[in-house]
């Protein structure tokens, strides 16, 4: 702490004013900088795409977005990427019988819901990974139990299949039946962050509450994106 | 009948004496116990997720059932429950590899500390109630 020892000296306590606008003035700059770099990074593959443009050649980058997709909502209402266009939302993959994580991850969704609630711009999309016991029927009542107004927070279910391929290429979360553990599947906790352009932002460990707080910081972030 | 008086006294006062004592240190093996076996779902706080998970906090379940709680918590729960008029439907995964001991740990950390009971099973009663 240099400051504290120029404290002694009458003319260097000038200086030392100075230096303290100094570093107040930096820091606020700073802050003000990091505020408006404050983006989030685009995950998964990007390819370079040359285009001509009025006679000039220009590279444009090509991000991965989430891959076509076709589901039915607890209501049975087909979900797909007409769905979310032009929205943002969270996905994540769960079962109504899970016995480990389901039901804290569900808690933070509830969360994530409250604060967003009656935004239009942003939804939520639970997609069972055990569609033979998770009827529309069975979806339909747990989405009543968790208070959702099954509109904004969404339960989905599809064809194991494509709904496994989904998860892992669409939102890098994976999702794999195994006997042997409790519950009958393997599946990672994520809260995938998805942006008005399907693009993923962001990945977030749905069972803890200090990364759901991150997730719905930078929600607020996408939101004000164009 | 003073002495019938006296002798319903004396007999009161006995089973009042007789009666288990909070044992803390079983309460405290409990809640190490709750917090890695049930708090996941029940959360810490006993309050439960939303109408998904039933409460155990102030659930009026317990203290009326609470001969059924050690199977409970061995075999888990398949039917639909009833607690502070809510229906909860979702199943409860078994605790089988818990010893009677841990069991009874886990109900006494249970009333006492969600149902506010002092009255706590002792580990014989718990065994009866577990092979019964």
């Amino acid at each position: 702490m240099p400051i504290l020892a120029y404290k002694t000296k009458n003319n260097t306590m000038k200086l030392n004013i100075k230096s303290v606008v100094f570093i107040v003035t930096s820091c606020t700059l700073a802050a003000c900088n990091s505020s408006t770099q404050n983006t989030l990074p685009i995950l998964g593959n990007r390819v370079a795409e040359e285009k001509m443009i009025d006679g000039k050649l220009v590279v444009d980058t090509i991000y991965q977005t989430v891959p076509k997709f076709s589901l039915l909502n607890q209501d049975s209402v087909v979900v797909n990427n007409e769905t979310v266009r032009g929205k943002i939302y969270v996905a994540d993959f769960f079962f109504t019988s899970c016995p480990t994580i389901c039901p804290v991850m569900k808690k933070e969704m509830i969360r994530v819901y409250e604060k967003f609630k009656g935004n239009n711009q942003v939804l939520m999309l639970s997609h069972t990974i055990d569609p033979d016991y998770d009827t529309i029927q069975l979806l339909r009542d747990y989405a009543d139990r968790l208070g959702s107004d099954g509109k904004q927070w969404m339960f989905l279910c599809g064809e194991r299949k494509p709904l496994y391929e989904l998860a892992e290429k669409g939102y890098y979360a994976s999702a794999v039946v195994d006997s042997t553990e409790p519950g009958g599947f393997i599946h990672s906790g994520g809260f995938i962050l998805v942006d008005k352009q399907q693009r993923v932002r962001g990945i977030y460990d749905g069972t803890s509450a200090t990364d759901v707080d991150k997730l719905m910081v930078d929600m607020d972030v996408l939101l004000k994106e164009q | 009948m003073r002495v019938v008086i006296t002798l319903i006294v004396v007999v009161f006062f006995a089973a009042c004496m007789e009666a288990p004592n909070v044992n803390m240190q079983q309460v405290a093996h409990g809640q190490q116990l709750y917090e890695i076996h049930c708090a996941n779902c029940h959360q810490l706080d006993g309050k439960g997720i939303a109408r998904i998970i039933p409460p155990l906090l102030n659930a009026d379940y317990i203290l009326k059932n609470r001969n059924l709680l050690p199977k409970i918590i061995r075999n888990g729960m398949q039917q639909r429950i009833f607690i502070n008029r809510i229906i909860y439907q979702q199943k409860m995964p078994n605790n089988n590899k818990l010893t009677d001991a841990e069991i009874t740990a886990l109900v006494n950390f249970v009333e006492f500390r969600f149902a506010k009971s002092t009255q706590l099973l002792s580990a014989d009663s718990v065994k009866n109630l577990l092979n019964k």
